[in-house]
């Protein structure tokens, strides 16, 4: 079974209906853990969640070859059968730049960012500072070197990762232009390179993730730009 | 009896300041053994464009303070708008040696329906029923974050006193916290039952307050029961 750990503001509108296209019923869409908030709803929302899922062993691994949404990677350890983890990442600048002002955009969202977003009323640079919003993608994999990773892409490169993921897996996920997917990185967002320091500062665990993922890929040999 | 004791209420237009003074922050001096008499007690406006020096003659001040200092009426003044020498403000700070201090918050959204709503300037204690200016305090509500004056303030504050509180109100609850708890957003159940609009009771409300000193929490109790109040009409009311 896939196991694929959906990070917040990483291609996922574009790979996940790719992904939907190439497995029809047989994906399972797991949203909603608030990975990364502390607040306690999301705790609870993540246990009542967790148990949930525990309770659907079988019917999950009877019913589906992929799972993919929101979630901390360690979640599907107790499924019996075996498993491939893939995840997308993206540079961690662009990363937080797209996730904060996806939320100021969103005002009516509950979630915990949300709620230090716009209930709460942080900066930017407020909100690069909060624990819940440090090295989120590292939160989400819980790995020190993706070693548990069969396949990392990289939104920058998302064609070239998609056929890369197919060439892994024998699958034939589209490739073309992604959808809802910033190609330029923080380039849009005008930030100054203090901001741009102080996001690196709060996010250095997920800047060697980042850095070991592009070493991977550059071994790739559907990956043109890095021959 | 208390002597040269002082509160600040601080915050923006229409985050209940008023409210706060009237239904909790009164009726708590009152509740406490070494209460001010009535002669002694006073509630001082501060934060007009006139406020050059505020009186604080009488044995126990309330300061009630607009932190748009005249601005909701004139939004090009913002640019100009520091603390750091602002009279009124800095009036008040010469007397604030251990005071205390609630600084009154609404989440944006909440706080814009309330100005909408709004008919007066002033209903609860000066009478003024002076047409209020919503337009204009939405203009600068968009322009300025409430958040970044309140810290402003605070940061003004922390010379002085470190009794600093913010006091979060949403649409049907309302809970003081102190000032950290809200610059760092420390993730906290009643915090963001507040926040995201839900009801709180009075019971999980005091066990938050159970380690404030006894005028944090008798605001704190007078808090619970005034929504405990409020609340009540509204159901009645249906």
């Amino acid at each position: 079974m896939i196991i694929s750990v959906h990070i917040r503001k990483c291609a996922g509108t574009t790979f996940k209906a790719a992904l939907t296209q190439e497995f029809g019923p047989k994906i399972y869409m797991d949203y909603g853990d608030e990975v990364g908030s502390s607040w306690p709803s999301s705790k609870t929302k993540r246990l009542v969640k967790h148990s949930q899922m525990q309770a659907q062993r079988q019917a999950l691994q009877k019913n589906y070859k992929i799972i993919h949404g929101h979630f901390y990677r360690s979640k599907f350890d107790f499924l019996t059968v075996p498993r491939d983890y893939i995840t997308f990442m993206r540079d961690p600048v662009a990363r937080v730049l797209s996730n904060y002002y996806y939320l100021k955009r969103n005002k009516n969202r509950k979630n915990g960012d949300a709620l230090i977003v716009n209930a709460l009323g942080f900066s930017l640079e407020e909100y690069v500072c909060h624990p819940d919003c440090q090295n989120l993608q590292s939160q989400y994999l819980q790995t020190e070197d993706l070693s548990e990773f069969k396949f990392v892409g990289l939104v920058e490169h998302y064609d070239a990762s998609v056929a890369e993921l197919n060439n892994q897996f024998g699958l034939s996920l589209p490739v073309g232009p992604s959808k809802n997917v910033n190609q330029t990185g923080s380039a849009d967002y005008d930030i100054s390179p203090e901001t741009r320091d102080l996001i690196l500062e709060n996010n250095q665990k997920d800047q060697a993730l980042y850095e070991l993922a592009q070493q991977r890929m550059s071994s790739w040999t559907s990956a043109p730009e890095y021959a | 009896m208390m002597k040269n004791k002082i509160a600040l209420v601080a915050g923006f237009s229409s985050t209940g300041k008023s409210t706060f003074i009237k239904h909790v922050l009164t009726p708590s001096l009152y509740a406490l053994p070494n209460r001010p008499d009535a002669h002694s007690f006073q509630v001082v406006f501060g934060g007009s464009a006139s406020d050059t020096s505020l009186d604080f003659s009488k044995n126990f001040s309330i300061v009630h303070y607009n932190a748009l200092v005249g601005c909701d009426n004139n939004v090009e003044q913002l640019d100009q708008l520091e603390y750091s020498s602002e009279p009124a403000l800095q009036s008040v700070l010469g007397q604030m040696k251990d005071q205390y201090a609630f600084l009154t918050y609404t989440p944006d959204p909440i706080l814009e329906a309330r100005i909408k709503a709004r008919k007066f300037v002033e209903p609860e204690y000066i009478q003024d029923t002076t047409p209020y200016p919503s337009a204009n305090v939405l203009q600068v509500l968009s322009q300025v974050s409430q958040r970044k004056l309140l810290l402003e303030i605070a940061d003004q504050l922390r010379s002085k006193t470190d009794k600093i509180f913010v006091v979060v109100s949403g649409l049907h609850s309302a809970i003081v916290v102190p000032e950290f708890m809200f610059r760092t957003g420390q993730p906290n159940a009643l915090l963001e039952a507040v926040l995201t609009g839900r009801s709180i009771g009075n019971e999980d409300l005091l066990h938050f307050a159970h380690h404030y000193d006894e005028f944090v929490f008798s605001v704190a109790r007078h808090l619970s029961l005034f929504q405990t109040r409020v609340n009540s009409e509204l159901r009645a009311v249906g």
